[in-house]
């Protein structure tokens, strides 16, 4: 990829992530109908499943992206597992912190121990495990680690995603057998909030790419200076 | 807490952290930024040294 093009792709996808974020919020307050029983907190979710899909879609390309290293061993590949994997983190944290907060008021409990619940924290905690092992192990080691690690956490994904209908839970299901549960004003916000939510996880994974770009340039220069020192 | 405080947190809560993660990753690309440049002047004055 030419640096025209990287720079373009640097501009376009912060600026295509503002334009649907502040059109996603004016879906939700502007246009989308007040929910009957839960009143204004139903706002809650379009976000808060923005960003879970946001964290499933990070998670499947630290899956695809640690397949690609451990065929190819090219650090770019666990630069971008790496980068999928924080933002990942990122958009799941923000599940958990959403999810109570519209909990308590409809359920009267911030948190039950419902099994959409317990596996998303169970996948929280898997992706903060693989942070965990890229601290811990710096190198080439740490990346082959966090690569079959990468690949294994994924099984969780699914699991998440199947756990309400596995599973007698009391979390709403809002997709069912291809037919959406929702009044028909909330799903253009719903839309516009995923779309909103993907852009942003693309801005961001690009943005911590590129950091791990510059911490390999690094890692290169310093490996230089090593052997042109007599 | 009404529901309209909820809601308020939650919506907070996003904006809060992807700004906090935005500044932080803003940080770290110009302190790496600092040190490519400062290894890439090291590099270019050791080159020079030995022509």
């Amino acid at each position: 990829m030419g640096i025209a093009m990287k720079k373009t792709l640097d501009i376009f996808f912060p600026a295509a992530a503002l334009a649907a974020v502040i059109s996603a919020l004016a879906a939700v307050f502007l246009y989308a109908p007040v929910e009957r029983t839960m009143g204004l907190v139903q706002k809650i979710f379009y976000f808060h499943l923005g960003s879970a899909a946001a964290a499933f879609l990070a998670f499947t390309v630290v899956l695809v992206s640690s397949v690609f290293y451990l065929v190819s061993r090219s650090p770019r590949w666990d630069t971008v597992a790496l980068a999928a994997a924080e933002t990942g983190v990122l958009f799941c944290t923000l599940v958990l912190i959403t999810g109570p907060l519209w909990a308590r008021p409809v359920w009267g409990k911030w948190w039950v121990w419902d099994p959409r619940l317990t596996t998303t924290l169970i996948l929280w905690f898997l992706y903060v495990g693989y942070m965990v092992i890229r601290e811990a192990l710096p190198g080439p080691r740490g990346a082959l680690a966090a690569g079959v690690f990468g690949i294994l956490a994924y099984v969780d994904v699914p699991i998440v995603y199947f756990s309400i209908r596995w599973w007698r839970g009391i979390h709403p299901v809002v997709i069912r057998g291809g037919n959406v549960g929702l009044d028909a004003g909330m799903i253009p916000p719903l839309i516009i909030s995923l779309a909103a939510f993907v852009l942003l996880l693309a801005a961001l994974t690009r943005e911590r790419y590129n950091i791990g770009n510059l911490e390999l340039r690094i890692q290169q220069l310093e490996v230089s200076s090593k052997e042109d020192t007599p | 807490m009404s529901k309209l405080a909820y809601l308020f947190a939650a919506y907070s809560a996003i904006w809060a952290a992807v700004l906090i993660y935005l500044v932080r990753l803003g940080m770290r690309r110009r302190a790496l930024e600092a040190r490519v440049d400062s290894l890439e002047r090291a590099a270019g004055s050791r080159q020079e040294g030995g022509m």
